[in-house]
C-alpha cells in the first residue's frame, strides 16, 4: 500500500488554527482521493505538523493527486487557503512493509481499544544501512514489534521509501503511546530488559542512527 | 528527576523584551506547574537563538504541563502573544546522570559564569552509559583542574531529537580571558589528549555553543557585578 507522509511547516502560532481548517476545507474533497490515517502537531516543536494518507495499492493512485490538485475546485481553493497557514511541506510517497496496519485494519482494531485515546504518537526514522533492510525489517517483525507492544506500545504503521523526498535506507514507523508518563515507564522498562539489549546490540551491524518525534493527534485524526 | 531543553529562535532585536515578559510571566506560570527554570541563556554568538533548561519531577509532570500548554486560555493567549518575540521552539526531555546538579545544588552552589560551554555528543548506539559513566571518572576531574565546573550532563530521552544525544555543560570563565586560560590549561594537559583518544570510542562529533547567562532572573547566569555592568552598558 502506499501512502503520503507531509511534515508541514505551519506559521508561527497558526497550528491550532491549521488543524481546524483541514477538518472543514480539506477533508471531505480530499477523501475523494485519499483514506485519512492521521492528523497531527508536533508535541515538542510549535509550528510543525504531520500528515499521514493512504493512497492506494497502485502507483495509478499517486497520479490520481494531481485530479485534487489542478482539476478539483475543492482541492483548488483549499490551496488558495492553506497559504495563510502553512510556510512550507515536505512530502514523500512511502509503501507500507508486510507488517503494517492499512486503514482498515486500524478501523478494526480501534473497536478492539487499540489506536483510540492515545494522547501521543511516537515517530521514528531509521537509517538502515546498505544491504541491511531484509534483515532489519525481519527482525522488527519478529523481535522489536512483539516486544514493545507487550510493553504497551503499539505499531501504527511502518513504511519504506517510494518517491519523492527521502533518503536511502528510510524506515519510517509511528506508534501509539498513551502519554509521557506511559513513556517514560516503558522507556524504563526497555532499558532493563535483557532481551531487547540483545536485540539493540544485534542490531548495531543494521542501522546506523535514527531520529524521532512526538505527535499530538488531532481530534478528527483517524489515529488518535 | 527530568530536564527539558528548549531551542529557541527570537525575531531580532526582541530580545530584552522576550526575557522581561518571560520573567514577569511565563515563568510564574509554569512554575504553579511544576517546571522550573534552570537556565536561560542567549547562545553565543548566534543573533536568534536562545536555550532554556527547566526541571521538572517526572513524566507525570510533563503531562500536566502539555495539556497546560494546549488546554490552558491564559496559555493560548501567550502562545499568540509571544510570536511577537519567538517565531519557533524545538524541544527535548533529558535524563540526568546520577551525578547531574540538581536545580536546588545549583541555587546552593557556585555555579554563576558569565559563559557556559554547552557540549551535544552524538554517541554510538549502544555507548550512551559507557560515556556518560567515562564523563564522570574521567573528564569532570581534569575539567575541575582547567577551572571548569559540570553544571549538568543528561542523555536524551524523549522530545524532538536524535538517536544516543549526550548533552554536558560546564561553566566556561566569567570574561574571554577566563576561557583562554581555561584553554591554555587543557591544551597543555596530556590528559586532554588522553581522553579524546578514548572518547573516540564512544562518540564521534560534538557540537559546541557557548551559552551567555545574562539573564537576571534565570539560576545560572553571570555574576551580580557584572550583570550590573552589562545593564549599565545597555544604559548607555
Amino acid at each position: 500500500m502506499i501512502y503520503l507522509h507531509e511534515l508541514l511547516d505551519v506559521q508561527p502560532g497558526m497550528i491550532d488554527e491549521y488543524t481546524d481548517a483541514a477538518a472543514n476545507h480539506l477533508v471531505a474533497g480530499w477523501n475523494r482521493y485519499v483514506k485519512t490515517v492521521g492528523f497531527f502537531k508536533n508535541a515538542f516543536r510549535h509550528r510543525e505538523g504531520f500528515a499521514l494518507w493512504e493512497l492506494g495499492e497502485e502507483a495509478v493512485s499517486v497520479d490520481s493527486l494531481g485530479g485534487f490538485t489542478f482539476k478539483d475546485l475543492d482541492g483548488m481553493a483549499w490551496q488558495r487557503l492553506a497559504l495563510k497557514y502553512r510556510q512550507d511541506w515536505y512530502d514523500s510517497w512511502i509503501e507500507s512493509v508486510p507488517f503494517c496496519p492499512t486503514v482498515e485494519m486500524i478501523k478494526k482494531r480501534q473497536k478492539k481499544g487499540d489506536f483510540t485515546g492515545n494522547a501521543l504518537y511516537y515517530w521514528e526514522q531509521t537509517k538502515v544501512l546498505p544491504g541491511k533492510m531484509d534483515e532489519f525489517l525481519k527482525s522488527m517483525q519478529r523481535e522489536l514489534v512483539p516486544m514493545e507492544e507487550k510493553r504497551g506500545m503499539k505499531l501504527a504503521g511502518c513504511y519504506r521509501w517510494y518517491g519523492a523526498c527521502g533518503q536511502s535506507g528510510e524506515i519510517t514507523s509511528l506508534w501509539a503511546v498513551k502519554d509521557l508518563a506511559h513513556w517514560g515507564k516503558m522507556r524504563d522498562e526497555r532499558l532493563k530488559d535483557p532481551a531487547f539489549q540483545k536485540w539493540a546490540e544485534k542490531a548495531i551491524a543494521w542501522r546506523r542512527e535514527s531520529s524521532y518525534k512526538f505527535w499530538i493527534p488531532a481530534y478528527w485524526s483517524l489515529l488518535h | 528527576m527530568l530536564y527539558l531543553h528548549e531551542t529557541l529562535t527570537i525575531v531580532p532585536w526582541t530580545e530584552d523584551e522576550f526575557w522581561h515578559v518571560m520573567g514577569t510571566d511565563y515563568v510564574p506560570q509554569v512554575e504553579k506547574q511544576g517546571l522550573r527554570l534552570v537556565g536561560l541563556f542567549k547562545v553565543g554568538i548566534r543573533y536568534s537563538e536562545n536555550i532554556a533548561l527547566w526541571e521538572v519531577d517526572d513524566w507525570a509532570t510533563l503531562d500536566r504541563i502539555r495539556e497546560f500548554h494546549d488546554k490552558d486560555p491564559w496559555m493560548k493567549t501567550w502562545k499568540l502573544e509571544s510570536i511577537r518575540y519567538r517565531t519557533d521552539w524545538v524541544a527535548r526531555v533529558l535524563e540526568p546522570a546520577s551525578y547531574s546538579p540538581t536545580l536546588a545544588k545549583i541555587n546552593k552552589g557556585d555555579y554563576k559564569s558569565t559563559f557556559y560551554l554547552h557540549c551535544q555528543a552524538r554517541v554510538f548506539p549502544g555507548k550512551v552509559s559507557e560515556y556518560i559513566n567515562a564523563i564522570k571518572k574521567e573528564l569532570v576531574p581534569i575539567a575541575k583542574s582547567w577551572g571548569m565546573q559540570l553544571v549538568g550532563c543528561y542523555q536524551v530521552a524523549a522530545g524532538e531529537a536524535d538517536s544516543d544525544e549526550v548533552f554536558s555543560i560546564w561553566t566556561a570563565g566569567d570574561m574571554i580571558a577566563g576561557w583562554g586560560a581555561i584553554r591554555d590549561a587543557a591544551r597543555k594537559d596530556p590528559a586532554l589528549k588522553r581522553w579524546e583518544a578514548k572518547a573516540g570510542a564512544w562518540r564521534n562529533e560534538v557540537i559546541y555553543k557557548f551559552l551567555l547567562g545574562l539573564v537576571s532572573f534565570s539560576p545560572l547566569r553571570m555574576k551580580e557585578e557584572f550583570l550590573q555592568a552589562v545593564k549599565l552598558m545597555k544604559a548607555k
